[in-house]
């Protein structure tokens, strides 16, 4: 019986994630006429390496992985911090404007943002184009998630060792500095994950809110490899790039597999 | 009294900075839909002049409205149904922890790390009419040349791509199910059936709750993967509601893609917090 399920799990497994992985690596290692129309076939001639030194060069995934990383790195450092410190707040205050604004800054989970007229709103604020505009739009709508998870272990966490320390003249910010952040170690590690995932993979707010190539991040240059030949796509470069794009969160993904999934999953029973 | 007032003034400043970034960069942009879906900001003119409910006219007149409702709609459903089905399916086959489960649960979560730009490329190598999987099946379906079926088509790879994400929220919730609770079922002679039925269904409501609300959400949001995969076509048969918000902004239409991006704003409204109250009353009756 067990035999039989796992079979049918590799089976599964092997058509729905392994059919596309493989065309993916195999197409990625192919010259450009032989990937000129994909196959599963392995290639003829390798050209693994001097698809990578393309993607990377004319691709500008460099650029794009700095500018992905900052974005992505600054997005979340500020949500979590930020999210924290109102999260303290929301989870140990019951008063009627407390528990209102706390509404107020979560319905960013059911209602995403708008992005025209962030446009709008950036072009008045003289942030058009720039990376600090999408960090802020990304604080702005993911601040609710942080903030809702967060709030919910602020309520399971004891409020004595902060009594204490209050007693012994601690002021707040290092009664938060020193004894609350520390203690939502878990919290921050599941938010921060799914947060990294969205911000990392978005691409559909950093196309209308980022311009010019020096600031494209890696989903901004995929999209410009495969809009870069007008006739055929150039499908051996944009496989060895779509590598790119997903290879560093595949990769810490691998490495703390266990944690991470044990983690999402606490998330959601949350919400 | 000064001690009461330093405090409040403490609350105010551990508050102050996400909720003025909320403020700024979320709150008041959905708030300028309301304005500026009225005018006729565009890359034509100068300047912005109020034009009443010109916009929506033209929404409706054009046609626009009615297609891209019902595409998002169909797309919408066929998420929800296919990326909670499959969700679940795996959930109930890799829920006990074991080596072997921890492995297929990481190959089917592997999607969700992957960006949907690049998941609807990937799809659109694979699905096209001369390739990979047409010439190893030997088979000649236009995946995504179909005015009926390609909208099905990229509402699967949707769910392909987030169904590790369901999967996992379905494992927390049948894992947090009171082992007793299926030992007594097992001693009352219950067969495997029943008990999915009668006692981990209904006790995975809150699971399912979180699931069907935001995998709608994300659905009526949708566009990376239809971008990449259809850019809307074949002839407008899967221009989702943010495909034709991109396409009108890209024409320098602005007040008029602002308008549809007014009427998704309301239509995830009308369709999440009823959703979400209807299934939280009906958590709570179980």
């Amino acid at each position: 019986m067990r035999t039989i399920k796992y079979v049918a799990l590799s089976v599964v497994a092997g058509l729905v994630i392994g059919v596309p992985l493989w065309m993916v690596l195999v197409n990625a290692a192919k010259p450009f006429a032989e990937a000129r129309t994909p196959g599963f076939g392995l290639p003829h001639d390798w050209a693994l390496v001097d698809n990578f030194r393309t993607v990377l060069t004319e691709g500008r995934a460099g650029v794009g992985l700095l500018n992905s990383l900052l974005i992505t790195a600054g997005s979340v450092a500020f949500i979590l911090i930020a999210g924290s410190m109102a999260a303290w707040v929301f989870g140990r205050s019951a008063s009627r404007p407390v528990r209102l604004l706390f509404y107020a800054s979560i319905v960013g989970i059911l209602v995403p943002a708008p992005v025209i007229t962030s446009v709008y709103l950036d072009a008045q604020l003289g942030l058009q184009g720039t990376r600090l505009s999408l960090i802020g739009l990304y604080a702005g709508v993911y601040l609710s998630l942080a903030i809702f998870l967060i709030t919910g272990f602020v309520r399971s966490v004891p409020r004595e060792l902060e009594e204490a320390a209050q007693l012994e003249g601690a002021g707040r910010l290092r009664i938060f500095a020193t004894i609350v952040f520390p203690l939502l170690g878990p919290v921050l590690f599941a938010a921060g994950i799914v947060l990294w995932v969205f911000i990392w993979n978005d691409f559909f707010y950093a196309f209308f809110l980022l311009s010019g190539e020096s600031r494209q991040t890696l989903p901004l240059g995929l999209f410009a490899v495969v809009s870069s030949n007008s006739h055929s796509t150039n499908w051996n470069y944009v496989f060895a790039d779509v590598i790119v794009v997903s290879l560093p969160l595949v990769l810490v993904f691998v490495l703390g597999q266990r944690r991470i999934l044990a983690g999402v999953m606490a998330g959601g029973i949350k919400g | 009294m000064t001690t009461s007032l330093r405090a409040r003034a403490g609350t105010a400043g551990f508050l102050l900075p996400a909720l003025v970034v909320v403020a700024v960069f979320y709150l008041v942009p959905n708030l300028l839909n309301f304005a500026l879906a009225f005018t006729d900001w565009s890359a034509y003119k100068d300047t912005i002049a109020f034009t009443g409910l010109a916009n929506f006219r033209e929404l409706l007149q054009e046609g626009a409205l009615s297609t891209g409702l019902r595409v998002t709609v169909i797309y919408a459903v066929v998420v929800m149904i296919a990326q909670n089905l499959a969700g679940l399916l795996l959930a109930f086959a890799l829920e006990k922890p074991s080596r072997v489960h921890a492995f297929f649960r990481a190959m089917f979560f592997l999607p969700v790390l992957i960006s949907p730009l690049a998941a609807g490329y990937v799809f659109k190598a694979l699905l096209a009419d001369d390739g990979p999987l047409n010439r190893a099946a030997g088979i000649e379906v236009s995946w995504l040349g179909s005015t009926t079926w390609t909208i099905v088509v990229v509402a699967l790879v949707n769910a392909w791509k987030f169904m590790g994400v369901n999967m996992l929220v379905y494992i927390a919730g049948l894992n947090a199910i009171p082992g007793e609770l299926l030992e007594s079922a097992r001693t009352d002679g219950a067969s495997r059936w029943r008990t999915i039925r009668s006692i981990q269904l209904p006790l995975l409501a809150p699971a399912i709750t979180f699931n069907f609300v935001t995998t709608l959400i994300g659905a009526f949001n949708t566009f990376d993967i239809v971008f990449a995969m259809t850019n809307g076509g074949p002839g407008d048969s899967t221009q989702v509601l943010n495909m034709f918000i991109q396409q009108q902004y890209a024409q320098g239409y602005y007040g008029y893609s602002i308008s549809m991006g007014l009427l998704l704003l309301l239509l995830v409204c009308a369709v999440a917090f009823p959703l979400l109250l209807t299934l939280r009353r009906r958590e709570v009756d179980a």
